[in-house]
């Protein structure tokens, strides 16, 4: 592109500006505010970009009422104070707090009526977080708090003064505790407040909750999330879930997990006919001799798939499942079998980011084979997943591969280099923690062999200046090239 | 078919299909609410565009106009610049001037799509550069006072992102 005196480029309203840096992350927003005056008030004036920024305070930087914003704040939507003491409310806060959209205070000790003292001067938040909280003292002067916009309320191990947020329309509650006692009764209380506009809860599940919690008719969630530390009751989840017919997004890795014997098979099955509109669901499976997921084809609609093997083996003869739009896998701590991970994945058309976190697999073969009916992949990360024996054979193209993520994975230096080569449409490449030196070969390829490359990021290993040169000289459409080394 | 008329800013008269010229919301609106008659021969006056820029902006109307209507903006849709399609990106490999001043146009035109696909393809030329590579990019003076860009950079750590 031909540089043009800056003169004759003719200036664009601000709501324009506006749309463009709205498509930057907020780290790159603020290196707006170098560039120039103009671009440093248009980069923070418009609502919708200050709700990016956000503000954590130094952990041991005391805020009392002679507090002054240190270094002086910028306008942002959203602040959080972690393991801050906050001794009293900053006399800059009734200009400050009315800006916030979100509010977090997480693991600070404070003063009950300190912590009203803020929330008076934050009429706009509509996410709040309080965790963790040491307090003292007691609820009062609680009249000029107006949380009216507040949607998503996160309560970790706090459960004082819940009254003050008797008049929200919470649609997001997440409630859990571990060291402060909440009642049944406190709690199903609580979540029946809300029984009409709630849509997402996340809480601390017991199964008197459970039982309790199914008593609230209007009650019909889209997200649910449940932990626990000692539950081992499956039939309740599947009432629960037969109570929440509309379920969209169900997590529960945190509270139990299936094991390959018939019966939990046949109650994985259960949620799956009972949740049909299911688009993402995380599970835990300990597989046994003999597995089937075809309780994943009873989710039709389903796009986003994680399933913790909890250190499991999935046998050979697994059976899998048919899956048509599922867009997102992601496999955490499974040992694949042999074949088994080419069948699980053999009806998963539509699959366009796979991922696998600590898995192994017998050969790099069978994970590489089983890529291949999935047509449409374009993301592939793997974490600490290896395989036992280093032989591989030839594999197809990863025709629509863009983007790969390859961590201390212990892959033969020949089979990335071979990897790469069947990458044709690689954008963005990431070595995020190599523990060898990228080869002669590997790097050929990265230069030469890959048109599209975009971004490629090689950290912890040693690139020599020489081979830097060379992909920087080779590769053309490279954009972002970083070697940070640690 | 039918067919209007458009005079730019400096006289040049374009003969235009009117499905392709209502790509603009500025002409629809004066074709259906206004009620301005096309059948009159007289040109739609865009004073505020030049010649060289229509003539680029109705190649792309020409392109698109077949196009759905897009989905309503989803507040929560990541804001993606990955997604501009090839023959847009091709369309928009031009020197950074008439970039700015198809999006002026564009604006004045109100044509949302075309403005979007530009966004992007400006704010992809900011991605992953620094200050100085963004001003010598767009060709900006450092006009910052000396000493002023350190308290920007002091202020600028207890930011970041979070979700």
């Amino acid at each position: 592109m031909e540089p043009v005196p800056v003169q004759t480029l003719p200036e664009l309203p601000p709501e324009t500006w506006t749309e463009i840096f709205a498509h930057l992350s907020a780290g790159q927003l603020l290196k707006m505010r170098h560039v120039c005056r103009r671009w440093r008030e248009l980069a923070t004036a418009a609502a919708v970009l200050r709700a990016k920024l956000a503000v954590t305070f130094p952990r041991t930087f005391p805020v009392d009422v002679d507090c002054a914003p240190y270094p002086a704040l910028l306008p942002v939507g959203k602040l959080t104070f972690e393991q801050v003491p906050l001794v009293g409310v900053c006399s800059w806060w009734p200009a400050f707090g009315p800006g916030l959209v979100e509010f977090r205070i997480r693991g600070c000790s404070l003063e009950l009526p300190v912590l009203v003292g803020f929330l008076k001067h934050t009429p706009n938040v509509r996410v709040l977080e309080l965790a963790c909280i040491k307090c003292t003292g007691e609820w009062r002067d609680t009249d000029g708090v107006d949380l009216g916009n507040l949607e998503n309320l996160f309560l970790v191990d706090f459960a004082k003064g819940l009254s003050i947020f008797g008049n929200c329309n919470l649609k997001v509650l997440g409630f859990t505790w571990e060291s402060v006692d909440v009642s049944t009764l406190e709690f199903v209380n609580f979540v029946g407040r809300f029984q009409d506009t709630l849509e997402e809860l996340y809480f601390t599940a017991s199964e008197d909750i459970l039982v309790e919690l199914m008593k609230l008719q209007r009650l019909k969630l889209k997200k649910l999330l449940l932990n626990s530390f000692s539950f081992e009751n499956n039939q309740l989840i599947i009432d629960l879930c037969r109570q929440q017919p509309l379920l969209e997004w169900l997590d529960l890795t945190q509270i139990l997990s299936f094991d390959g014997a018939e019966r939990e098979g046949k109650e994985l099955m259960e949620i799956g006919e009972l949740l049909p509109r299911l688009k993402f669901f995380s599970v835990n499976i300990t597989p046994d001799t003999y597995f089937d997921l075809s309780f994943v084809s009873k989710m039709p609609q389903l796009k986003k798939l994680e399933i913790d093997g909890i250190s499991g083996d999935f046998p050979q003869d697994v059976v899998g499942p048919v899956c048509p739009n599922l867009r997102t896998l992601t496999f955490s701590s499974i040992h694949f079998v042999c074949c088994s991970l080419r069948k699980i994945l053999a009806n998963m058309p539509n699959l366009q980011t796979l991922t696998f976190k600590h898995c192994s697999v017998d050969t790099w073969s069978d994970l590489l084979k089983a890529l291949e009916p999935l047509k449409l992949l374009k993301n592939l990360t793997l974490w600490m997943t290896g395989a036992t024996a280093k032989t591989y054979s030839d594999f197809n193209d990863l025709t629509n591969l863009s983007h790969l993520k390859i961590s201390l994975c212990g892959m033969p230096p020949a089979l990335l280099a071979t990897l790469l080569k069947r990458c044709p449409n690689l954008r963005e490449l990431n070595l995020p923690a190599m523990d060898y030196d990228l080869d002669d070969e590997t790097v050929r390829v990265i230069g030469q062999e890959l048109p599209l490359l975009n971004q490629l990021s090689v950290k912890r290993c040693r690139l020599s200046e020489a081979a830097e040169r060379f992909i920087r000289e080779n590769c053309g459409s490279l954009h972002v090239l970083d070697t940070t080394k640690k | 078919m039918s067919t209007i008329k458009l005079e730019t800013s400096d006289g040049v008269k374009f003969t235009v299909k009117t499905q392709v010229a209502k790509c603009s919301g500025t002409i629809r609106t004066m074709l259906e609410d206004i009620g301005i008659n096309p059948q009159d021969g007289e040109a739609i006056p865009l004073s505020n565009v030049h010649s060289t820029i229509l003539q680029k902006i109705l190649v792309w109307a020409e392109h698109h106009v077949d196009d759905p209507e897009p989905p309503r903006d989803d507040a929560d849709a990541a804001k993606r610049t990955d997604d501009i399609c090839s023959w847009d990106e091709d369309f928009l490999k031009v020197d950074q001037r008439t970039l700015f001043d198809v999006m002026l146009a564009a604006n004045y035109l109100d044509m949302k799509q075309l403005i979007a696909v530009c966004c992007k393809t400006v704010a992809n030329m900011i991605k992953g550069k620094t200050a100085d590579q963004i001003r010598k990019t767009f060709n900006i003076e450092n006009d910052f006072p000396p000493g002023d860009e350190d308290k920007i950079r002091l202020r600028n750590q207890f930011c970041e992102e979070r979700r």
